[in-house]
């Protein structure tokens, strides 16, 4: 048997395919095969298992314990790492969850996960140097109008159609937030960033979701000054000085 | 001047004036002038991974002896606890 045969055999192995241990594994009088073989399989899904309850601590003290062991075993088992980087695993737990029959009751859970794993994103997301936006004068105006924006690396932008982002806070240590006082039926636009090592969320309004989104989609100056008119110097200076755009480019005229 | 090029150039003008100047946000490791210091990180604040997890943020308790935080160098053998973090000699 190939090696590669064999560490495909032993992953599917561990996340549900039945395997016959005495293939692969020499038992003794000690420890038969299989009881060997559970004792690698039960690691890795312990490993996976904490991973995901570090990052979803939230969704996890929404639906208890119990219940998030039981839909994080049945999720691992579909859903297990498949890239080298272990930050990856466990991106499609939200939609996994907007499935799972008795998860349901809790509408708002997929949106909590969601959160959560853009939040895990954030912090796991290569930082970036900033651009040095002093020098901006020295540009033609052709090159000025030509400008693209880049919103930070880290940056998500999402909307829900619950106060996802104050049930998070309220379930935070020290939060000042009622649990009991927060309308959850209400939309929300939100910005997720991390800048060094402080994660943020922020509101936005509709204009700065909107204006963020043209900038995400590289829309140059000239077409956001169209867009955005009048509010485009304030859009610019706010997403400027919170850090959420980073950087510039001018394309290379042809 | 067109429109457009009005609103620009109001924009740039602002955004000069908040005086950004380029700044590196890339993670302080191998930075000349911090170490690693291990033992005096409070829980959930450590800035990178151990081998209980592989996080900045993800120590679970106080203290723990590997868990580390960047500090201006030479600081970290004046606290209580603390122990600089060895760099990991480079492959060759």
């Amino acid at each position: 048997m190939s090696l590669d045969k064999l560490q495909q055999d032993v992953v599917k192995a561990f996340f549900g395919d039945p395997i016959v241990a005495d293939d692969y594994i020499i038992g003794d009088d000690v420890l038969t095969a299989a009881q060997r073989f559970g004792i690698y399989k039960g690691s890795v899904h312990g490993v996976l298992t904490q991973a995901l309850s570090d990052m979803y601590p939230v969704c996890k003290a929404l639906v208890g314990d119990s219940f998030f062991d039981h839909v994080t075993s049945k999720f691992i088992n579909k859903n297990p790492p498949d890239t080298a980087f272990f930050a990856d695993f466990g991106g499609g737990f939200s939609h996994f969850l907007s499935h799972f029959e008795s998860a349901k009751s809790v509408e708002y859970l997929a949106d909590m996960a969601y959160l959560e794993w853009l939040r895990h994103n954030a912090w796991n997301s290569k930082n970036q140097s900033a651009s040095d936006f002093s020098t901006l004068e020295t540009y033609s105006v052709t090159q000025q109008m030509a400008m693209v924006f880049s919103l930070a690396e880290t940056a998500s932008l999402w909307q829900s159609e619950y106060r996802i982002d104050q049930l998070w806070d309220a379930h935070q240590e020290e939060s000042a937030i009622d649990l009991a006082q927060i309308d959850i039926f209400e939309h929300l636009k939100l910005l997720i960033w991390r800048n060094d090592y402080t994660l943020h969320m922020h509101k936005l309004t509709a204009q700065q979701f909107s204006f963020l989104n043209a900038v995400q989609q590289g829309k140059p100056l000239e077409i956001l000054a169209e867009e955005f008119t009048e509010t485009l110097p304030e859009l610019l200076s706010i997403s400027l000085q919170n850090a959420w755009i980073r950087s510039y480019e001018i394309p290379i005229s042809k | 001047m067109s429109e457009n090029n009005r609103i620009v150039q109001t924009a740039l003008t602002g955004i000069m004036a908040l005086g950004l100047v380029a700044a590196s946000s890339s993670a302080m490791a191998g930075k000349p002038g911090m170490e690693k210091c291990m033992g005096i990180a409070k829980a959930g604040q450590n800035d990178c991974g151990t081998s209980k997890h592989a996080c900045a943020g993800m120590a679970k308790t106080d203290a723990d002896k590997e868990e580390w935080l960047y500090i201006p160098e030479g600081s970290c053998n004046k606290i209580v606890g603390g122990t600089v973090k060895a760099a990991k000699p480079k492959a060759k």
